[in-house]
C-alpha cells in the first residue's frame, strides 16, 4: 500500500451574516458528521483529517487531510449548509503539499486570510 | 484540465440576488452561468448577446414540467427558440417524448425520478440524438442524513443504462438561491458518491454546457434549417 502523503487545505466559511462568528467547536463537530455520512467509518478513517488552524472572526481555516482524500473533503465540506443557525456555503480556497505554501497561496487570493495573519491567528504550530 | 466551469442550473429568487451571484461565482471559480427563466424579473437580453457583469456571464435556461400536454403548450410558444431547454420528465414515457422532439436540447434528472424504471430506451434514444443528460446536485447537497441514501439510490439506478463515454452528462448545483451555488470542484467530488468517476466529469461543467449555449445561438443564424443543416447561397 502506497504510503500516505499529507495535504493542506485552506476554507472558507461564506455566511449570511458577515459580522457572525463560528465557533470552531460547531465547524468541526459538522465536518466530521458530514463526512462520516458520506464516506462512512472507512472513508473517515482514511481522511486523515485533522483542523490545523481556524479563525473564527475572519471564518478561515487551514485542514491538512491524506492525499487520497481530496476530492471526496470537498464535497463533504459542500453538504455543510448550516452554522450557527444560519445559511452557509463552505468554500476551499486553495490546496497545497506544505503549511507555508497554502498560507501563501490562500493569503494572495483571499483578503480574509492576509487581515488574519496581520492578527497572528496563523501562526505555525 | 479547463478551469472555466459553468454553473447550468441557478435559480434567483430576487432580483436584487444578482449582485450576490456574481460575488459567489467569482468566488467559486464560475465565468458563466446560466439562469432558470422562470421568472421574468431579470429582464435579460436576447440569447446571443448575454447579461454580463463583472466578467460573469449570465445565460438563460427554461426547465418544463414533466407531463407531455403542458410540454406541447409551452414549446409551441415562439419566445423559447432562443433559450436553452431541458425538460425534467416525471417518469420514462414523457422522458421518451422529450428526446424526439428537436426543440429540446436534453433532460434534467432529479431525485423525484423513480429509480425502478427501465430506462434503457431513453438512453440509446439520448446517444442517439446527440441530447445532454443533466443531473440536478442540489437534493445531494441539501438532503438530510436519512435522505441521502434513497437520494444516491435513485441517482445510481439512473446511471446505470448511461454510458459516461458516449453520453454528455452534466453536473449542476442548482438549489435555490445564490446559497444553492457550490464550488465546482466539490460537486464534482459529489458525484463521486454515486460512481460517476472523476474520469467522465471533466467536461462535464465546462464543455459540455458551453457546446449546448454555442449549438443554441447558432440556430439563430438565418440560414440555419435545422439538425445542422445551413442555407448556402451562391455568389
Amino acid at each position: 500500500m502506497n504510503e500516505e502523503r499529507q495535504r493542506y487545505l485552506a476554507f472558507e466559511i461564506l455566511t449570511e451574516d458577515p459580522s457572525l462568528n463560528v465557533p470552531k467547536e460547531e465547524f468541526v463537530k459538522e465536518l466530521w458528521k458530514r463526512v462520516h455520512e458520506l464516506w462512512g467509518a472507512s472513508g473517515a478513517a482514511k481522511s486523515g483529517l485533522y483542523l490545523i488552524n481556524y479563525d473564527a472572526h475572519f471564518k478561515t481555516g487551514l485542514l491538512r487531510y491524506s492525499h487520497i482524500f481530496r476530492n471526496e473533503l470537498e464535497a463533504a465540506l459542500c453538504r455543510i449548509t448550516s452554522l450557527a443557525g444560519t445559511k452557509v456555503a463552505v468554500t476551499s480556497i486553495v490546496t497545497c503539499a506544505t503549511v507555508h505554501r497554502a498560507k501563501k497561496k490562500a493569503t494572495d487570493r483571499n483578503e480574509a486570510f492576509e487581515k488574519a495573519l496581520e492578527f497572528g491567528t496563523f501562526n505555525e504550530e | 484540465m479547463p478551469k472555466t466551469y459553468v454553473e447550468f442550473n441557478l435559480n434567483l429568487e430576487r432580483e436584487n440576488e444578482l449582485d450576490k451571484a456574481v460575488f459567489f461565482a467569482q468566488h467559486m471559480d464560475y465565468k458563466d452561468i446560466v439562469v432558470n427563466n422562470d421568472k421574468e424579473f431579470l429582464k435579460f437580453k436576447d440569447f446571443p448577446e448575454p447579461l454580463e457583469i463583472q466578467g460573469i456571464k449570465f445565460y438563460r435556461k427554461v426547465i418544463l414540467t414533466g407531463v407531455i400536454k403542458n410540454m406541447q403548450k409551452q414549446l409551441s410558444k415562439e419566445r423559447f427558440k432562443n433559450h436553452v431547454v431541458m425538460v425534467k420528465p416525471i417518469s420514462a414515457k414523457e422522458a421518451t417524448w422529450a428526446v424526439l422532439q428537436p426543440m429540446i436540447d436534453g433532460l434534467f434528472l432529479s431525485a423525484d425520478l423513480s429509480g425502478r424504471e427501465t430506462w434503457d430506451n431513453v438512453a440509446s434514444l439520448l446517444n442517439k440524438h446527440g441530447k445532454i443528460v443533466e443531473f440536478d446536485m442540489s437534493p445531494l447537497v441539501f438532503c438530510s442524513e436519512k435522505e441521502l441514501s434513497r437520494i444516491l439510490r435513485t441517482y445510481i439506478r439512473l446511471l446505470q443504462p448511461l454510458n459516461p463515454n458516449k453520453h454528455r452528462i452534466v453536473l449542476s448545483s442548482g438549489g435555490s438561491g445564490v446559497w444553492g451555488l457550490r464550488r465546482a470542484k466539490a460537486i464534482r467530488g459529489l458525484s463521486k458518491a454515486f460512481g460517476l468517476g472523476l474520469q467522465y466529469t471533466g467536461y462535464s461543467m465546462s464543455v459540455y454546457p458551453r457546446q449546448l449555449i454555442k449549438n443554441n445561438i447558432e440556430k439563430l443564424r438565418p440560414n440555419y434549417l435545422g439538425g445542422g443543416v445551413w442555407v448556402i447561397k451562391d455568389e
